[in-house]
């Protein structure tokens, strides 16, 4: 990063006009103004973007042009010993949700990659591919709206042409979910299995009606959007009225993914319990460098306006990893088995939204044992 | 009420926007067909103009010249453009009927600058809603319009006023209507253009007729498609508020989305607003920092707490308006006394069609109680 962008970053963050005062104090009504004051003078004066930077460059990056897109991704390999594919590696494609990036996946990937590290078995290495999404830090945003390769088909290529895995997994959360569930609905001959954090909620007029214990999960989900989603509503319907408030104004940047961090962790509505200033910075940092947060609302205008892909049914073996914080309500046993081979269903003591970042140790440990079930079930797993 | 020294923006403001304007970081371009946001040569188009072209002092001097009064007793302090009617030392020597307009969002006093000439014949007053632009500024920041509605009695009974005819849109229509609920002495007639929205979206009555059912869909697949700004207004203002008020640009972007997608122009914002105009609007928000504050009667909003409103009500309809309701479902709410859908204007009627929204203030002024 050129040292002018630096230095404008921070003319920009010391020149913030704040806004006035409201009557209603801390995060009542949103971003709770001292505690994002605190975090902006700590970006613009104290936080040291080129230790940041110098720790994501010795990350394992790499590029691939996949059909015309740049991607990047990180790949850690496998340590020796690794048996998740029978006698070799399993292969798996992490994937991130909104407002995140690969950087949240780094302490997830690196303990998926090297268990005996984090005192796990070096027999449970996988070779952990992480691939930026299109549009945000620090992938390219893909040209058009229609005929655009979806993001799955992306990773489909990355990890079967370019890296020639013939069989992997995937693991996703959010935004990630979805494209775990479209790649394995898509290629259940290379998915070996699929972990998720949430589920597809569409409700559809061909399957039969909720049931009592569904209804209370998709009234939750319902009253969830009113409450707390307008951030969603904003992006799919006028994402591009709202991208200057984020793009042109760091503050505004940090604000609108600040609330999300706290909103939707396990803090305790304490937001530095689950996130250090830095790793807070370096999240809304990269935003703001690549300049990709207006691009990263796309995929919700895409879903809006059926410009995404439907899930109908995933066959490969599936698990959800529920985490108590995360957003809405945990899905029923029964709702995921509607559209998904439902094989684990984990309900998680603590953690929330942000679970890789929050919770490495037992998410790391629940996409371990749902690929151990797959391998002791005599499943044909990993590449050759 | 005593006459108020209209502030002129210091110059160390107007320098810093020209700042900001300079380095605006625009968007990486994604082409996205139908409308997710101000289409982008525009927004190019008005950032250039309000750094290059665009005059703040001109459009500051005829707003200074109007004659802005603020209270000097009332618990909540209130400016207005006060205006007697024409021959009258003073509005207490006046003898001509009261009319009181008020003002919605993303808008201000300068929604009614048009119709101002058109009612020289009576007395005029125009509060700066607490938490808008031009007004006094208030302890909270911002007020709810049911508290909106007090100052505004307020001042009203300072000034020596008993008896007035409202008209109003939008935010306004809700300020109107706690006025008349809480107040209803002082208000002699209403002319509304549109009936809250809050009629529908919370506690909405049960026994709608198909019409009306037919207007509550459309109001909802209004709010799905159009309401994103409101929801995020209404729940999380101050996440939103950062940006907005730190980048010009941000603000120019959600602004004139609605002056363009709101008003009866054919597709381009200039059919009914010049880029002056616009950007006097927009400025109007950045110079008084109070897009923050503006949102305060969404996050108050709440459902009317009061039996139907029996002061004589008239109401016009513009066709290019958010959700015009069905004259039955103002009746629920209201004794309406006249009702009328006029063939063009939006949202900001009293700037598009100042002599049609004259029509609704002139058959409320009729329809008044004496």
């Amino acid at each position: 990063m050129p040292d002018a962008d630096l230095q404008e970053l921070r003319a920009r963050l010391r020149a913030t006009r704040w806004p006035r005062p409201w009557p209603l104090d801390g995060w009542r009504a949103g971003t709770d103004g001292d505690e994002l004051r605190r975090l902006v003078a700590r970006w613009a004066d104290g936080y040291d973007w080129r230790r940041h930077e110098a720790e994501l460059n010795a990350l394992p990056v790499h590029h691939a042009d996949v059909e015309g897109t740049r991607v990047q991704y990180l790949r850690f390999e496998a340590e020796a010993g690794a048996a998740t594919g029978g006698g070799a590696a399993l292969p798996i494609v992490l994937t991130n949700g909104w407002p995140s990036s690969f950087y949240e996946l780094v302490g997830l990937a690196e303990r998926l990659a090297t268990p005996s590290r984090s005192g796990g078995d070096a027999r449970d290495a996988f070779t952990v591919v992480v691939p930026s999404l299109p549009g945000f830090p620090s992938s390219e945003q893909r040209p058009g709206l229609e005929g655009a390769l979806p993001t799955h088909e992306l990773w489909h290529r990355l990890m079967h042409e370019h890296l020639g895995f013939e069989r992997y997994g995937a693991h996703g959360s959010d935004l990630g979910s979805a494209i775990t569930g479209w790649l394995a609905q898509a290629h259940p001959e290379a998915v070996v299995g699929i972990h998720v954090l949430d589920v597809d909620r569409r409700v559809r007029e061909d399957e039969p009606e909720p049931t009592a214990e569904e209804r209370v999960y998709l009234d939750a989900l319902d009253a969830w959007s009113q409450a707390e989603g307008a951030y969603a509503h904003q992006h799919s319907t006028r994402p591009l009225t709202l991208a200057p408030a984020l793009s042109d104004s760091p503050a505004g940047l940090l604000s609108w993914i600040l609330e999300k961090h706290r909103a939707w962790s396990d803090c305790g509505g304490d937001v530095s319990t689950r996130f250090s200033d830095d790793y807070l910075l370096t999240q809304a940092s990269l935003y703001w460098f690549t300049n990709t947060i207006s691009t990263s609302l796309r995929p919700y205008y895409e879903r809006a306006h059926g410009l995404a892909p439907t899930l109908h049914r995933v066959d490969v073996p599936t698990a959800v990893a529920l985490f108590p914080a995360d957003l809405g309500a945990p899905a029923p046993r029964s709702w995921v088995q509607r559209r998904y081979r439902l094989t684990r269903y984990t309900p998680m003591p603590r953690g929330g939204h942000f679970a890789a970042h929050e919770e490495p140790e037992l998410l790391a440990a629940d996409i371990r044992a749902f690929f151990g079930e797959l391998a002791g079930s005599g499943g044909q797993l990993g590449s050759r | 009420m005593r006459r108020h020294a209209f502030a002129r923006t210091e110059q160390a403001v107007l320098d810093d926007l020209r700042e900001r304007l300079r380095r605006f970081r625009s968007v990486p371009g994604v082409r996205l067909d139908g409308a997710p946001g101000v289409p982008e040569p525009l927004l190019r188009a008005l950032l250039e103009h309000w750094r290059d072209g665009f005059d703040w002092r001109v459009q500051e001097e005829r707003i200074a010249a109007l004659p802005w009064w603020e209270t000097e007793r009332a618990p909540v302090p209130l400016r207005a453009v006060v205006s007697p009617a024409a021959g009258a030392s003073s509005v207490a020597a006046a003898a001509a009927p009261v009319v009181v307009l008020l003002h919605g969002w993303p808008d201000s006093v300068l929604r009614f600058e048009r119709l101002l000439p058109l009612l020289g014949d009576v007395t005029v007053v125009v509060p700066a809603l607490p938490g808008f632009p031009f007004a006094a500024p208030v302890a909270q920041g911002g007020l709810s319009s049911v508290a909106m509605a007090d100052a505004v009695a307020d001042a009203l009974a300072e000034l020596g006023v008993e008896r007035c005819v409202v008209s109003a849109g939008d935010v306004g229509c809700d300020v109107a209507e706690a006025l008349a609920a809480r107040h209803p002495a002082l208000v002699a007639a209403l002319h509304l253009t549109d009936v809250s929205q809050y009629h529908f979206l919370v506690d909405p009555p049960g026994d709608l007729d198909a019409e009306e059912r037919a207007y509550v869909e459309r109001g909802h697949r209004w709010q799905a498609a159009e309401g994103g700004y409101m929801h995020e207004q209404s729940t999380r203002p101050n996440t939103l508020a950062v940006g907005l008020g730190d980048s010009p640009a941000a603000l120019a972007a959600w602004i004139v989305e609605k002056l363009l997608r709101w008003s009866d122009g054919d597709g381009s914002l200039t059919d009914v607003f010049s880029l002056d105009e616009a950007l006097t609007w927009v400025s109007a928000y950045w110079v008084s920092a109070s897009i923050g504050t503006s949102f305060t009667p969404y996050a108050a909003a709440g459902a009317k707490e009061w039996p139907r409103i029996e002061v004589p009500t008239v109401v016009t309809t513009f066709p290019r308006d958010l959700v015009n309701a069905p004259r039955r479902f103002a009746e629920r709410f209201f004794d309406v006394v006249a009702w009328r859908e006029f063939e063009r204007g939006g949202h900001f009627a009293a700037w598009e069609r100042p002599h049609e929204h004259l029509w609704g203030v002139r058959t409320a002024l009729e329809a008044r109680r004496r």
